[in-house]
């Protein structure tokens, strides 16, 4: 009976422990109020260069979240160590937090996101040319799952569906092959909830043509329609200490 | 094979100074050493496992107790070599009489377990990955303790025996899965012993099935779960996203070929051949300004007795009892996995094999020369060649090798681009 006892306070125990460690960690996310796109007039923010998407998710103080980046870029080039010479170990203690010390650019950040802890997961949707150049697939694959160290990496050629609301940021690069109206329509239908939406002109970016840059700014403004467009500009470029 | 015993006291004696032996070895020279590459990756992923809960770079693919277990080393140490190795060294230095506790209870006879506790002692590989931060001194320390529990269980019928017991072997998930061959194997041995004992109502046998499956199954499991609590709490994950972690963890572990090809040259990586020729761990570390090649190779003395000693066993399977037995599975079902897989795996790995391998070869040992006139003599002559092959050795191990007569061993293992 004893052992009974003590095994079912086991049992209990560790269901117990689980529940907690899964709700502290959905608890972990940072989010503002969540807007169904296709169901609620929503807020959103027209940025100017691709670091101010960025920094409005710092001020936000997002945290945990998934982003859904819509654009031809991955933005992911892992930033160098910032410091120099033979490392010692002293001083990769000290450093062990270069990453939020080390200034995001157009190349790296959603990377930064990543290592910040604002995304945990990224879904990138490209145009569908980029998508087969890059990955070499069959017309047929509209998904490839990568993984970065255990955090999921999600390319795809069309919007996903998402349970929770995400951070999405349409670049300006996606219009090297969608036309605003349709990418609205697109938006419009998705199931998509979020609380922090960017239309960013990607001005830091040399590889995004001027007409691309003119038809994001078109998108605004169809999109308008549904939505009320803010013009963002940082507070402090890089804002780092916000978070 | 019958019990034969020692007065506990000589024995306690013995094991303490082969103990005190064990971690003077593992500690000597220890300050003057500067980190692996290895290392110095494990230390700075310590940090940002814990403080911002990602897997990084190195061996990610691994579970993540020896990221808990190097962060609180250097914050309870601090950084200076013993400081940031001090988990390694622990966990090294008790493996040596914990072999002696589980083997004396699988053998049933004292001389043969501290005949396993000298090779633990002694054993070159086990030293050298004991005086580095990474996680492979881990898993023979926790898989020991956690079979040492259990059998503790059986002889006491104290639950709580079990309930440590699950904890430690949940610990020994969280630093490599390979943990679960033992831990599965312990489970499977208690759980038929239970059924085997006859004179108990169904319901008192239901009983002790729930506490083993709560104890050694469920218990395990969440510990092993709750070492991944910084990459939930600090990311935002939840256990479904987990799951899918586990399973590209998983998918690595099958395929994963190293992060240095350079490295990966030098290596012995076919575990086929453990126990048929003497196999080494290289890695390089600078000490000053001097390079250091730290190599562990294994004595051909003990472990080219490994495959004869487990044959002879086996060719006795069916007059030995239920310990012998689980010591065949434990050694065959911890083996055979890295023969068949087609990844390579260094010797690093063996030393979730080696505790087993000495333990039958101790065993075997002290069987064949039992009741032999000259018994004694035999003995000391081949403890004394063990040790005496183990001493250059375990100058190799500790990087004291380079540059001396034995610089020709670690020619053998200079990468190709190189030579």
């Amino acid at each position: 009976m004893k052992k009974t006892a003590l095994s079912l306070v086991i049992l209990a125990g560790c269901t117990a422990a689980l529940i907690m460690l899964n709700q502290r960690g959905t608890s972990a996310r940072l989010q503002g109020r969540a807007f169904s796109l296709a169901q609620e007039r929503f807020p959103a923010y027209l940025v100017q260069n691709t670091v101010d998407v960025y920094s409005l998710w710092q001020e936000k103080r997002v945290h945990g979240r998934i982003v859904v980046h819509l654009g031809r870029f991955f933005h992911f080039m892992e930033a160098g160590q910032s410091s120099a010479g033979a490392p010692q170990i002293a001083s990769v203690v000290a450093d062990h937090e270069h990453f939020a010390l080390e200034p995001a650019t157009y190349r790296n950040f959603l990377w930064e996101a990543f290592q910040t802890d604002i995304a945990r997961g990224i879904y990138t949707v490209l145009p569908a040319a980029d998508f087969s150049k890059r990955f070499d697939a069959a017309p047929t694959q509209k998904d490839i799952v990568r993984h970065e160290y255990g955090s999921p990496r999600i390319f795809t050629t069309s919007l996903p569906t998402i349970a929770e609301p995400v951070l999405l940021n349409i670049d300006a690069s996606f219009f090297s092959s969608a036309t605003p109206g349709q990418l609205v329509a697109d938006l419009m239908k998705s199931g998509l909830r979020a609380d922090v939406v960017t239309v960013c002109l990607a001005k830091d970016n040399p590889d995004v043509t001027d007409l691309d840059r003119q038809k994001a700014q078109d998108f605004a403004t169809v999109m308008s329609a549904h939505a009320d467009i803010v013009n963002y500009t940082p507070a402090s470029p890089q804002a780092k200490g916000a978070k | 094979m019958r019990e034969e015993s020692m007065a506990p006291r000589l024995f306690f004696a013995i094991l303490l100074s082969l103990t005190v032996i064990g971690t003077v070895l593992r500690m000597y020279w220890l300050a003057g050493t500067q980190p692996t590459g290895d290392e110095y990756y494990t230390i700075a992923e310590a940090f940002d496992y814990m403080v911002r809960g990602h897997y990084g770079l190195e061996m990610w693919h691994h579970p993540k107790l020896r990221n808990m277990l190097v962060y609180g080393a250097i914050k309870l140490f601090g950084t200076g070599a013993e400081g940031f190795r001090m988990a390694s060294i622990v966990c090294g230095a008790l493996t040596v009489p914990l072999t002696g506790l589980v083997a004396r209870r699988l053998t049933r006879c004292d001389a043969a377990a501290l005949l396993a506790t000298l090779f633990m002692t002694f054993d070159a590989i086990h030293i050298e990955l004991s005086r580095q931060a990474i996680q492979e001194v881990y898993m023979p320390f926790f898989l020991l303790l956690g079979m040492y529990l259990a059998l503790r269980y059986l002889e006491r019928k104290n639950a709580l025996w079990l309930v440590f017991s699950g904890v430690v072997f949940g610990l020994g998930l969280a630093s490599k899965w390979n943990v679960a061959v033992p831990l599965a194997l312990t489970l499977v041995t208690l759980a038929y012993l239970s059924l085997q004992e006859g004179g108990q109502p169904a319901r008192e046998r239901a009983g002790e099935l729930l506490l083993l499956v709560a104890t050694l199954a469920v218990l395990p499991l969440t510990i092993y779960v709750l070492t991944y609590y910084p990459w939930l709490l600090k990311r935002g994950y939840d256990l479904g996203e987990w799951l899918t972690t586990q399973k590209v963890m998983f998918a690595e572990n099958l395929v994963h070929q190293g992060a240095n090809p350079e490295m990966l040259q030098m290596q012995d990586h076919t575990p086929l051949l453990w126990f048929v020729r003497p196999v080494g761990f290289a890695d390089f570390l600078m000490n000053g300004d001097d390079p250091v090649v730290v190599l562990g190779v294994s004595n051909p003395l003990v472990w080219l007795l490994t495959l004869p000693a487990v044959g002879w066993l086996m060719c006795r399977v069916r007059s030995i009892d239920w310990r012998s037995l689980l010591l065949l599975a434990l050694f065959w079902c911890s083996y055979l996995p890295f023969v068949l897989s087609r990844r390579l795996t260094g010797a690093n790995t063996a030393l979730t094999v080696t505790p087993f391998a000495f333990m039958a070869v101790a065993s075997v040992i002290m069987t064949l020369v039992k009741g032999k006139p000259r018994r004694n003599l035999y003995l000391g002559a081949y403890v004394g060649l063990v040790i005496l092959v183990a001493l250059p050795l375990y100058l190799l191990a500790i990087g004291k090798g380079y540059g001396t007569i034995m610089q020709p061993i670690l020619e053998l293992y200079r990468p190709m681009h190189e030579r």
